[in-house]
């Protein structure tokens, strides 16, 4: 397969990787975690809050990004992906 | 590339399994390893050479059984895995010097369910990750294996699964930025994927 990052592209991307590695305390993170749900802040070692149910993890997070202002809450897959993320005024 | 701090990875490479090969790598990467993949070699050396050199190349292996056993009826098996595990153990057993040190991890699902099929390594100590939970269990099954082969100081399990899902959040986050679809983002190749998450680890601040 042809190597999709390319050129322009790829010096952006690697620029903002390595921005985006420095933690950032902007952004709530709702993992699976253990067979439960997790609530974590970025750069965090552990959880914040551990649920049963992904709802209640991401209520929790919601309503943290709201308090904060400007925080991004995302949401992870069991299959190591993000479901999604969503920033929150 | 230093034989030391090569581990070489032999596990499927269909895109079923990438949730399973990602963690992997990321853990030897975070871990200060560098990770070796057939298939990130020239495509027009025969395969089954570039298997052996890479072999030959690392101090370290991770073999993943899994796929020893077909999911369905009518469905082949896959014996590369097994194969290739076989081609390490006997480098070690036959090299001369520093291919004595060469030391691997073998993975399952179940623990001894090999036996069945592979039944001249019984006595051999299998990490099982189990049905559920696999990418946390993966993680912890190779960074325990990290605390007996690469010293006993290593980060704990849950930090290694807690980083490796911020790592994955950053990478899909700025490839989406950059007007990545969901399928390129899928089909990263495993040398790019290699490459972002040396850069990301080598960047991180805590």
């Amino acid at each position: 397969m042809e190597n999709l990052v390319t050129g322009d592209k790829k010096s952006k991307l690697i620029k903002s990787l390595i921005r985006s590695a420095s933690t950032n305390e902007h952004k709530l993170h709702v993992i699976p975690y253990k067979g439960k749900w997790g609530v974590k802040f970025e750069g965090s070692e552990k959880m914040f809050r551990i649920f049963m149910s992904k709802v209640s993890a991401l209520n929790l997070a919601k309503k943290k990004a709201n308090l904060r202002g400007n925080t991004m809450v995302i949401v992870h897959n069991r299959d190591g992906r993000i479901a999604s993320a969503a920033t929150y005024e | 590339m230093p034989f030391n701090s090569n581990v070489f990875i032999n596990c499927p490479f269909d895109s079923q399994y990438k949730r399973l090969l990602n963690p992997i790598l990321f853990t030897c990467i975070y871990s200060g390893l560098t990770p070796m993949i057939s298939k990130l070699e020239d495509s027009g050396a025969i395969r089954i050479k570039q298997i052996i050199k890479l072999i030959k190349e690392s101090k370290y292996s991770i073999h993943d059984l899994s796929r020893m056993k077909s999911k369905k009826s009518g469905e082949i098996a896959r014996f590369n895995m097994p194969f290739e595990l076989g081609l390490d153990l006997g480098t070690r057993e036959i090299g001369l010097g520093k291919l004595k040190n060469k030391r691997c991890l073998i993975l399952d699902i179940e623990r001894y369910r090999y036996q069945a099929a592979l039944s001249d390594i019984s006595g051999n100590d299998i990490a099982s990750y189990g049905k559920r939970n696999q990418i946390e269990k993966i993680i912890e099954k190779i960074r325990d294996w990290f605390t007996a082969v690469l010293g006993p100081i290593q980060p704990s399990s849950s930090k290694l699964y807690l980083e490796y899902t911020e790592f994955v959040s950053d990478l899909q986050l700025e490839l989406e930025n950059l007007q990545f679809d969901k399928n390129d983002i899928k089909n990263l190749t495993n040398s790019e994927y290699i490459f972002y998450a040396t850069k990301w680890v080598k960047n991180r601040n805590i």
